[in-house]
């Protein structure tokens, strides 16, 4: 464990400073002469916890002075009374614990706070020192935390600003150009400009470059290569594309799971890629690029490809995309050791395009496959179409909008209508009836508009009453009491106040395969074991979960035993339990006694991870019914996964 | 007399929602019907930007009656939301104890001036649709 990812160490190092923090209070709150035992427990669990978490991240003389203030606290702690003369050496070894802790971190120990930018020289001229700017570094990085809903908030205020403007122009616009009053007409004009610039302003406030979630991703992929006995490396490009705050957190697990793919599935071992002429060090490349107002990430491998045979396979049934994101799909087809190229590709698809996005797949037999997300920028404004059925406004990303079409002659497939589009047949359907609009409205128009949808597979034909206009709209959610209502991207409000539904182009899109014969029969699929980790820190509640999803391991947690039996009984995939001892509410060993009591998930395997592993610990374990022992002292990632290997069978 | 409440007519009955829970009382507005929703969701309504979601007090509790007039925005916890109901017809305390009914949504019923008043919970109003009771 001598490498880990910065965001990790950060972590350990924020929740150690919260631990010391407390220790400190709370040791003053005993001095100051409250003789509350739960106090003395508190310390107890925070100078643990400080320990646990230093000795997995590899700060030995930092988990050395949190052991030695358990020690000091262990009879204080048996007898519910902390005499005064103790807390004196106590509140010091708290200094120095926290002294030990910023050295470790790197954090705000003196010597790391210098700054390391270089300072500006613009040439060999030596220019007298400006002495007015000389303290002032540190504001070049100066950043605010803003709670998020705060921003959202600010965001909903503008748009209503920016509707308020719309209404006031479409009141007296017209008679201002009728009157010929140039200057009321250049403040309406300044006004559009200025809102617009702090809508565009607020908005950026919500986007966040790639690389905050991108950090721990080398290490994933090096600890699952050579986990496998490959070689690769991973490239990043483009980690400074801005996204939308709520993309990037949708997006991190399918990025995850797509390197996993490519580094398990599509690069090759060294030897079978030498025989097939290439270096034996694979390529695995994340690029991220802003195009307009969509971000393409795209996850790239030099690895094996599918089989030709697949990809004419795939041709003959609509796309290899098509083929490779059906649910089963990756059990459904026997081609050996190239099934795995579709693991949960399906759910990708599915987690991307409730984001309102789309997932192309592309492959070269032998050379490689590449695997391409491509997502809004942001979810605050999205540019639609907005169109009419049945009186009431509907919105339609205009990404996926093709062109706008009269509908003169339509004909029947398979009972189904359609119409032929530049050269294609395209399935038509009433937006009425694709979105289940009840009840039905009057019949459409003779003939009808339609939008042609289109993604980079199909295409589908959408007729309503009219289409208005295209602008862009204020996306807002339909709110939690909808959250179970599929097909909608979320609502805009239009200047007369109505609001319009945003529709999801990918459900439209969908409508004709439904009705089509399904592309692959649906096997039993066996997705990766699902394992629970529960400790109260949260950098090793982190720690355990990197590690075990970079070995595919689909991972839940929980901060305490109580927690912990909530997930197991909500949660019927959990095939094991990974536990910490002590956590407050209820601990590792009340946890295993209440699963082994529970009838219904008695027999639910469960490892216990102790920093101490003395054998009165392991003697309770047993008798209690744990199935296996980590000691975090000794832990490493092979050890880990041995036991949950082992205990899932997987 | 005990705690106040919103009284509001719904499918030509009576029902009582605690005052604490009652944001604001709305006209009955325009509101976009969303294809797709459970039947007790009448749609989505613009209230000064906020885009939430109004269910049908009626609807939910099986009943029929008249076109809603008004909209009574509450909340509970992080949900909140409209309920289209008739008519407001006035605020006031409720007498206790509540008679205990079988309907999920009423904490229990009470007779005001002679008139059976349901006392609804509004947790159990507002979860309704992500539970998955009322579709």
């Amino acid at each position: 464990m001598n490498e880990l990812d910065p965001e990790t160490l950060a972590i350990a190092r924020e929740e150690a400073t919260e631990c010391l923090e407390r220790i400190e209070r709370n040791l003053l709150a005993l001095e100051g002469g409250s003789d509350d035992p739960d106090l003395i427990d508190a310390l107890f669990r925070d100078a643990h916890s400080v320990k646990g978490a230093a000795s997995m991240v590899g700060w030995t003389q930092v988990s050395l002075i949190a052991h030695g203030i358990e020690d000091g606290l262990e009879g204080p702690r048996d007898e519910g009374r902390l005499p005064k003369e103790q807390i004196d050496p106590l509140l010091k070894a708290t200094d120095e614990l926290r002294r030990a802790v910023d050295k470790a971190g790197g954090g705000a120990g003196e010597e790391a706070a210098v700054p390391l930018s270089p300072t500006v020289d613009s040439g060999a001229d030596a220019q007298p020192a400006r002495s007015t700017e000389t303290p002032t570094h540190k504001d070049e990085q100066r950043h605010m935390r803003v709670d998020s809903g705060k921003v959202d908030r600010m965001l909903d205020a503008v748009g209503e600003a920016v509707l308020h403007r719309r209404r006031l122009e479409h009141i007296v616009g017209e008679r201002v150009l009728i009157a010929g009053d140039d200057a009321a007409e250049e403040e309406l004009d300044q006004g559009e400009r200025l809102l617009d610039e702090l809508q565009d302003a607020v908005i950026e406030m919500r986007t966040l470059p790639l690389s905050t979630v991108t950090a721990h991703f080398p290490r994933a992929v090096r600890d699952l290569a050579s986990a496998e006995g490959k070689e690769v490396d991973l490239t990043i490009s483009g980690a400074d594309t801005q996204l939308d705050r709520v993309i990037l957190e949708g997006i991190t697990d399918p990025i995850v799971h797509l390197l996993r793919n490519a580094v398990a599935h599509g690069i090759e071992s060294p030897d079978e890629r030498e025989q097939s002429g290439k270096p034996r060090r694979g390529t695995v490349e994340l690029r991220a690029e802003q195009r307009g107002g969509t971000v393409a990430i795209q996850i790239v491998d030099d690895g094996r490809g599918v089989s030709a045979e697949l990809l004419e396979r795939a041709n003959e049934l609509g796309s290899l995309t098509d083929m490779l994101t059906t649910a089963g799909f990756s059990t459904a087809v026997e081609v050996g050791d190239l099934a795995g190229r579709g693991v949960g590709l399906d759910s990708v698809k599915s987690h991307v395009e409730t984001l309102g996005g789309s997932v192309e797949v592309r492959s070269e037999p032998g050379r490689g496959m590449e695997v391409s997300l491509l997502l809004p920028v942001t979810l605050a404004l999205l540019k639609v179409l907005l169109c009419e059925r049945g009186g009431q406004p509907f919105g339609l990303p205009v990404a996926s909008v093709r062109e706008v079409i009269t509908v003169n002659e339509a004909a029947s497939l398979g009972g189904q209508p359609c119409l032929e589009h530049r050269g294609e047949t395209v399935i038509l359907g009433d937006l009425a009836a694709m979105v289940g609009a009840s009840p039905p409205p009057p019949p459409l128009p003779q003939p009808p508009p339609a939008i042609i949808l289109a993604s980079a597979t199909r295409a589908v034909a959408v007729a309503c009453d009219r289409v208005l206009d295209d602008r862009e709209l204020v996306v807002k959610g339909l709110g939690p009491l909808l959250a179970n209502v599929a097909g909608y991207l979320g609502a805009g409000i239009l200047e007369d106040g109505r609001v319009a539904l945003i529709l999801d182009p990918n459900r439209l899109l969908e409508m004709p395969s439904r009705a089509a014969p399904a592309v692959a029969p649906q096997a039993e699929k066996r997705a990766a074991p699902k394992v629970l980790v529960v400790d109260d820190q949260f950098s090793v509640r982190q720690l355990q979960r990197s590690i075990l999803e970079a070995a595919g391991y689909r991972v839940e947690t929980a901060r305490h035993g109580r927690e912990a039996l909530e997930k197991i009984a909500a949660d019927p995939d959990l095939e094991m339990v990974l536990t910490d001892v002590q956590m407050p509410e209820m601990d590792g060993f009340e946890l295993l006694g209440a699963i082994r009591q529970d009838p219904e998930h008695g027999a639910l395997p469960v490892a216990i991870i102790t920093s101490k592993g003395s054998d009165e610990d392991k003697r309770r374990g047993a008798a209690e019914g744990a199935d296996a022992y980590i000691v975090k002292k000794e832990f490493n990632q092979q050890a880990l996964l041995e036991t949950v290997g082992r205990l899932v069978g997987g | 007399m005990s705690s106040m409440h919103v009284r509001v007519r719904a499918g030509n009955e009576h029902y009582a929602l605690p005052v604490g829970g009652v944001r604001e009382i709305a006209k009955f507005g325009q509101i976009t019907p969303v294809p797709g929703a459970p039947a007790a969701v009448r749609g989505v309504w613009n209230l000064r930007g906020d885009v939430m979601a109004v269910l049908d007090l009626a609807t939910l509790l099986g009943l029929g009656g008249a076109e809603p007039g008004c909209i009574v925005v509450v909340e509970e916890g992080d949900l909140h939301g409209g309920l289209a109901v008739e008519s407001v017809l006035d605020v006031g305390g409720s007498p206790e104890p509540l008679e205990p009914t079988d309907s999920e949504y009423l904490l229990g019923a009470v007779l005001v001036e002679r008139t059976p008043v349901g006392v609804i919970d509004l947790g159990a109003v507002l979860s309704a649709l992500s539970t998955g009771a009322a579709q």
